[in-house]
């Protein structure tokens, strides 16, 4: 039942283009959904990074969030903004080290480990950022708490969706 | 992607958990040096001083008159018109959040810790 469908550069790059458009639409999507902090979130648009993670690979995975994040940040209207700042550098992080993750430790971890994994990459890189960069102060550390559990709740929420989602498009994903 | 989880999952998740919990208690530990000391009675605060400041404070409680001492960052109540000094007993607090209490003056000597607001002036 399983059709293996060639991947050709323009189904790539339009595989690339919709998961991004996805995430961005998760992105501001979620922005709406009022938050006793700022920081805490669910990280709904990592579902895209996922599936392109998944789906296609680490590389397109790297492009699907850097275009998530720029053009996300820009419709928000946090662009250039600290905000931004937290954002892209949290977000690439993760998706590097989700990505190096995948490839070191192969099929050891599900979507679900590697979601939290990147996660909690996501929440340790905000802390550090806004120490090193916007708050010289050491009580920040203190949030630490709170942010690893919102990520590990938020990594395998948006893990499970994934990897349901992948259940799915699984027939029409190639290789 | 044949199962939801892998066994990697199940012990990388729980071993989070532990880290959260454990961040936790360490985050717990760590604001507990409070320095400002309120001292209310029936709620209100009726005098302010701190653990780093020794000295000693003479209150109007509810039956009577109520001291607190502060030294080398401790807060005590050395002496109450009250009929159990429970209060006395309690003996030495210094850690943020602490609070000793004179039921029957209706006192409080409350530890108010400076460490959790810098946290609120980061989360905004």
């Amino acid at each position: 039942m399983k059709t293996s469908l060639p991947l050709s550069p323009t189904r790539r790059i339009t595989t690339i283009a919709l998961l991004a458009a996805v995430g961005i639409a998760l992105f501001v999507i979620e922005s709406f959904i009022p938050m006793p902090f700022p920081f805490l979130k669910i990280g709904l648009a990592n579902v895209s990074t996922l599936l392109a993670l998944f789906i296609l690979g680490p590389r397109e995975m790297l492009l699907v969030v850097l275009i998530r994040v720029v053009a996300g940040s820009l419709l928000v209207g946090s662009l250039f903004s600290p905000a931004f700042v937290l954002a892209f550098s949290a977000g690439i992080s993760s998706a590097v080290v989700m990505a190096a993750a995948k490839i070191v430790t192969r099929a050891l971890f599900s979507i679900v480990g590697i979601s939290v994994i990147g996660s909690v990459a996501h929440v340790l890189t905000q802390l550090l950022v806004v120490y090193l960069l916007l708050v010289r102060n050491e009580t920040v550390f203190f949030l630490l708490p709170l942010l690893l559990f919102s990520a590990l709740l938020g990594g395998v929420v948006v893990g499970w969706i994934s990897s349901r989602l992948i259940r799915v498009l699984k027939d029409f994903t190639p290789s | 992607m044949d199962r939801l989880l892998t066994l990697a999952d199940k012990i990388l998740i729980p071993l989070l958990g532990g880290a959260v919990i454990t961040s936790f208690f360490a985050v717990r530990t760590l604001t507990s040096e409070g320095t400002t000391v309120l001292i209310q009675v029936e709620g209100k605060t009726v005098h302010r001083a701190h653990l780093l400041e020794p000295g000693e404070t003479v209150v109007e409680g509810v039956r009577g008159e109520v001291r607190v001492e502060t030294r080398d960052g401790k807060v005590a109540i050395t002496h109450a018109e009250c009929p159990n000094h429970i209060c006395v007993r309690t003996g030495w607090r210094s850690r943020g959040g602490e609070v000793i209490v004179c039921v029957p003056n209706k006192t409080v000597v409350r530890i108010v810790g400076e460490t959790r607001g810098s946290v609120r002036a980061v989360t905004g």
